[in-house]
């Protein structure tokens, strides 16, 4: 059986494409080469254009339906916010804008976290596990302190107070640690230097006792010295 | 050999804030009247109104070095916006002397810390060659990092750090 003649002659060069050209020269029927090469330009990626023209324009449009359900569930209040009143908005300006994160769909919520981690992070970065665990277990008993200094203020303004002294206690809390833990560290290492030093003074020591009695008999015994007047 | 612990100044972020890890390689004493200044120790701003006594190591007097002194958590830990700011910067040291022997190219402010505890660190620089570094016009907003690239000064040879606080005006 002669292999199958492959129909279409340029094949974009992404592996998707690549591998359904293998599969079609496993394909032992040469008959169905035509509906398999079809098939398969149909269900590859929506940007490459280098099929033939006629097979493109039902796959195109399905590749800008697609795109238009993926800006249509992005747009929503907060990327209407986000482009107030520059000279009307298009639906072009969104076509060609990147979806927004899903966390921007709360944009007052989403104020706060992020301030929080970028200052956070000139702070040490091994300390930046036992800040968030500890946070975990600290904000569930002061939640409760909260609510009441809040009422009697502004409810924004003071709560942004409130907890960027949090923050900045936090990072004072974190920075007392980390002095004590250098200063531990700094006696500890003083100790083991001292410790060896001693030992090798010890070592020294004994060589020179050890090797001296030869050199010193004079001075220890005793002789015999003539010392009456007489 | 021995069980060794993180270093001070990595554990009190001086690495890192001010300093790129470095090896130390030349012998560096920084004394207050005869009390040795050790990595993390405090210190009262009246034991540390003037200039330390700061003995170097290395092995060539024909080697020159750099002594630079900064606050990093200048005006406050919590808020460092003149970070850093330049207390004392002596150059043109040479080997196995001490500061008395160099150029003090800006002269040694008492440090003052008004809020919080701030450290402050003395770093030690080899210079290329005798006369090759030069002060900057302003104390703050001072770049450790940068002014040693400026001046080819590499990485540290030595540094030490202590902290220090705002001293109680009344003691009973």
């Amino acid at each position: 059986m002669e292999p199958p003649i492959l129909s279409v002659t340029k094949l974009p060069a992404h592996s998707a494409s690549l591998s359904m050209a293998l599969s079609m020269w496993s394909q032992s029927s040469a008959g169905d080469t035509n509906q398999i090469s079809t098939g398969m330009l149909l269900s590859s990626s929506t940007s490459h254009s280098s099929s033939s023209s006629a097979r493109s324009s039902p796959h195109d449009i399905l590749a800008t339906r697609k795109s238009l359900e993926e800006i249509w569930t992005g747009i929503n209040l907060s990327s209407l916010q986000r482009h107030p009143f520059r000279g009307g908005l298009s639906l072009q300006d969104l076509f060609f804008e990147e979806p927004p994160p899903s966390s921007r769909c709360c944009p007052a919520a989403a104020l706060r976290p992020p301030p929080p981690a970028t200052v956070l992070n000139p702070s040490s970065a091994p300390e930046f596990h036992s800040i968030e665990s500890a946070d975990r277990k600290r904000s569930i008993p002061r939640l409760k302190t909260q609510p009441l200094k809040r009422t009697s203020e502004n409810g924004g303004d003071s709560g942004d107070r409130v907890h960027k002294r949090m923050i900045q206690n936090r990072e004072s809390a974190a920075r007392s640690r980390a002095r004590k833990q250098a200063y531990t560290n700094q006696l500890e290492n003083e100790v083991e230097r001292l410790l060896e030093e001693n030992a090798k003074l010890r070592i020294q020591l004994e060589k020179v006792c050890s090797v001296a009695p030869a050199g010193l008999p004079k001075m220890q015994t005793l002789s015999r010295t003539l010392t009456a007047p007489f | 050999m021995s069980r060794y612990s993180m270093d001070p100044l990595a554990v009190g972020r001086v690495i890192g804030e001010v300093l790129d890890p470095f090896i130390r390689t030349v012998a560096f004493r920084v004394r207050y009247n005869n009390r040795e200044v050790t990595s993390g120790c405090e210190l009262r701003p009246s034991q540390v109104a003037n200039s330390p006594r700061v003995d170097i190591g290395g092995d060539d007097l024909r080697n020159f070095y750099t002594l630079i002194m900064v606050d990093p958590d200048a005006p406050s830990p919590n808020d460092p916006s003149l970070r850093e700011y330049l207390h004392w910067m002596v150059t043109d040291i040479p080997g196995t002397t001490s500061t008395s022997f160099g150029q003090e190219v800006v002269k040694y402010e008492s440090p003052l810390p008004h809020l919080g505890i701030h450290r402050f660190v003395f770093v030690l620089f080899q210079q290329l060659g005798r006369q090759t570094v030069y002060p900057p016009s302003l104390r703050h907003n001072f770049c450790t990092r940068d002014f040693a690239m400026l001046y080819n000064l590499g990485l540290p040879v030595a540094a030490v750090y202590f902290n220090a606080q705002r001293e109680p005006s009344n003691r009973g």
